[in-house]
């Protein structure tokens, strides 16, 4: 194989993986069951294996894809998000009969999308693989067919997800326009080079392109779709969504905004400071008013990219490093949160099972799923012995660091604010008794083994972070 | 500066369609100032030297899209009147405040481009060894562009995937 | 240039304003255009052809999103029997 295509080898896996599903599924007799789901996790098994293989060379591919340690770290992420949303996945798909060869195989090209994505030094390849991977997960949101709430959530999601791609577009254009070029590296020395005053097209390029990527990390005021795609879809997919997504969009925005738009930092800076405080607290007081966990975690979700955002405006080396962990961190959690509720959901009654009302007694119905709620409900509120609570450590650290003592006390309050949402759900796991007793249904072993996993990670992560830090460390100094 | 005239009856042309487009009641017409629409910025396309460009517009947009859209205004076949029922002011202001604010953009773009002596980023040609647009474009896109070409066929997989999930009624 | 910001305001209007959500989606397909031209002229003026491949992927893309895109107003009017926006209202906050 020639050297240069060595860096989309993880990609070429996944998406392997997926024709694979796809084939298996016209193959199939009707009724036949067929383990599509462990192809998938063999395809991201290669995937892994391929990043390990490629962590020290830093490969590149036509100058378009780089395989650099900061890529490599999210598609780390990237694999774990994926191995863990096709375990949760499979019990969703049986109880509401969804077609499982589309299913996974859309699942593995948003996969291979966002790996794309993280990996990209070419404005026109992150747009491309933008649109893969929100392509694959609009049909992911709308998936439920006969569901018109799923159908208006997916719909809701194109509209908006198709009119950002255009305004993201246009900033390409823009950039394209400044410079003559597409690749990361060679806008970044045009843009250094110039002049200090910024140019009005610098200032349109730069303002389009900020608009098309907080339409995808859903940064207020470009949320609006977030609550409303996250409850339509099934809470597998929601759970998938809300961390691949996330992680692949961050990936590139800070790939773009730290290396090719950083001469303008000081430019930017004020916009994004904004955002990130107007995302912190909406994402919090407007998520204490929920009745829906899963419209409640999507504004966590919202809130959570506030934080990350945070650490972009901060923009020095311990931010940096904090960023990687703290999707990490993140993902995981989410993910598992979502199982959950995956796991809870029963479409037999005439609505989903998704009120916070409805998690009243699972303590007595369900002590281990009980615990593994709270672990995750705990992390995502920032509590001390879990992930969550480094992360946000690292990444108030960080703001403090630069210089950004306000964006680290907004922070910390609308942290404080948010465990009061998340605690409501624990206190009623615990403590209000079940009206209807045995509505949960059994929980699938390898569901039931991703959750225990996830949990696991978030608890290693909150006791011993050092290790993983320290990768993350070393892979943003690589790049930036 | 007869490519001037050209290009400004091309321009009021693609501005004028594109205006009926969005304000045509019937969706039907509102496609048919569609593909007009696409087919003069197909000429544009010709007039800034992008000919290929041109002929994909064509065959892509006017001949694929278009019809794409037709067939689904005509199965999702509008029984009663569309948008009889609107509020009127709710989002027109919202729509006017931001064509205010594009246009501060167009005014800024526009002095920008009145001082502007010259453009000092430009980076020379990278044109490929090869003379005539099509195989420049052709060049680049098997070339260093190999791989958002393998990208773009694993999107419209995907896209394929989507729609065939999306609107068949039994799977 | 300015064509091609005037045609972006129109799709942008286009998206805002209308009810009809098959003529939102060609509103973007509009926007989408607005940036091809855009692309084209900027390769013209830099003499570079990027940008010409770069509207040939453009194009790509907008096909792509709009089978999506019309598959999903196709399974979104079989469950609600409506196109126009105003009465997308299972969820609210």
């Amino acid at each position: 194989m020639p050297s240069s295509l060595n860096a989309i080898v993880p990609m070429a896996c996944v998406t392997a993986a997926a024709i694979a599903a796809m084939v298996a599924e016209a193959f199939r007799e009707p009724g036949e069951r067929m383990p599509i789901g462990p192809l998938g996790i063999i395809g991201l098994a290669g995937a892994a294996i391929a990043s390990i293989a490629l962590w020290h060379h830093n490969a590149t591919s036509f100058g378009v894809v780089a395989a650099d340690k900061f890529g490599l770290f999210v598609t780390g992420i990237l694999i774990i998000i994926g191995v863990l949303s096709l375990a949760i996945s499979a019990p969703a798909i049986e109880r509401e009969r969804l077609p499982q060869g589309e299913y996974y195989a859309l699942m593995l090209f948003a996969l291979a999308g966002m790996m794309l994505m993280a990996t990209a030094t070419d404005l026109l390849v992150i747009f491309l693989a933008l649109e893969v991977l929100s392509l694959a997960v609009y049909v992911l949101t709308g998936i439920r067919r006969d569901s018109p709430v799923a159908t208006e959530a997916a719909f809701k999601y194109f509209l908006l997800g198709a009119f950002s791609s255009a305004f993201f577009l246009y900033g390409i254009a823009f950039t394209y326009g400044l410079t003559g070029s597409t690749r990361l590296d060679r806008v970044g020395s045009l843009i250094a080079a110039q002049a200090m005053a910024p140019t009005p097209m610098q200032l349109i390029a730069v303002g389009l392109l900020i608009v098309g990527f907080a339409f995808k990390v859903s940064a207020v005021p470009f949320h609006m779709w977030t609550p409303d795609a996250y409850e339509g879809a099934s809470p597998a997919v929601t759970g998938f969504m809300s961390t691949g997504v996330k992680a692949a969009a961050f990936a590139a925005f800070f790939r773009v905004f730290l290396t090719a738009f950083d001469p303008l930092h000081a430019v930017w800076w004020e916009v994004v400071w904004v955002m990130a405080a107007a995302t912190m607290i909406v994402g919090t007081v407007v998520g204490v008013a929920q009745t829906s966990v899963k419209r409640m975690l999507a504004y966590s979700s919202i809130a959570h990219g506030g934080y990350l955002l945070v650490a972009l405006v901060s923009a020095n080396d311990a931010a940096k490093g904090a960023v990687l962990f703290y999707l990490l961190a993140y993902a995981v959690t989410n993910i598992g949160a979502f199982g959950v509720i995956t796991l809870m959901e029963n479409t037999s009654g005439d609505r989903p099972n998704d009120q916070i009302r409805d998690f009243a007694g699972l303590w007595n119905e369900h002590p281990a799923l009980a615990a593994l709620m709270t672990i995750f409900l705990l992390s995502l509120g920032g509590f001390p012995p879990t992930a969550g609570f480094i992360a946000k450590w690292y990444v108030f650290t960080a703001a403090v660091n630069a210089g950004y003592y306000w964006l680290a006390i907004i922070g910390v309050l609308t942290s404080v604010i948010s465990v009061f949402f998340y605690l409501r759900i624990v206190v009623m796991m615990y403590m209000t008794p079940s009206d209807t007793p045995a509505r949960f249904p059994l929980v699938p072993r390898i569901a039931g083994a991703a959750l225990v996993v996830s949990a696991v990670i978030i608890v290693y992560l909150g006791v011993l972070p050092a290790r993983v830090l320290d990768w993350a460390v070393a892979s943003i100094s690589s790049i930036f | 500066m007869g490519q001037a005239i050209a290009f400004y009856t091309l321009a009021a042309f693609i501005l004028g369609f594109a205006v009926l487009v969005v304000s045509t009641k019937d969706t039907v017409h509102s496609v048919l100032f569609l593909v007009l629409d696409f087919l003069f910025v197909a000429a544009l396309y010709v007039l800034l030297g992008a000919p290929f460009l041109a002929a994909i517009q064509v065959l892509v947009y006017a001949g694929g899209i278009v019809v794409l859209y037709l067939f689904v205004v005509m199965l999702v076949n509008l029984k009663r009147p569309p948008e009889a029922h609107q509020d009127p002011h709710r989002r027109t202001k919202l729509g006017f405040g931001l064509a205010v604010a594009v246009l501060l953009e167009l005014g800024a773009i526009a002095t920008y481009g009145m001082t502007r002596t010259g453009s000092p980023l430009v980076v020379p040609g990278t044109n490929g060894p090869l003379p005539g647009n099509t195989e420049q474009v052709g060049w680049l896109l098997y070339t260093s562009y190999l791989i958002p070409f393998e990208i773009a066929s694993m999107l419209l997989l995907v896209a394929m995937i989507g729609a065939i999930v999306l609107a068949k009624r039994e799977l | 240039m300015l064509l091609s910001a005037a045609l972006f305001i129109i799709g942008v209007i286009g998206v805002m304003v209308r009810r009809n959500i098959i003529i939102i989606f060609m509103s973007i397909e509009l926007i989408l255009n607005a940036v091809n031209i855009n692309l084209v002229a900027f390769s013209a003026q830099l003499q570079n052809n990027v940008g010409q491949v770069f509207a040939i992927f453009v194009v790509a893309v907008a096909a792509a999103e709009a089978a999506v895109g019309l598959g999903i107003i196709l399974a979104f009017y079989r469950n609600k029997e409506t196109v126009n926006i105003d009465e997308m209202n299972l969820m609210k906050w």
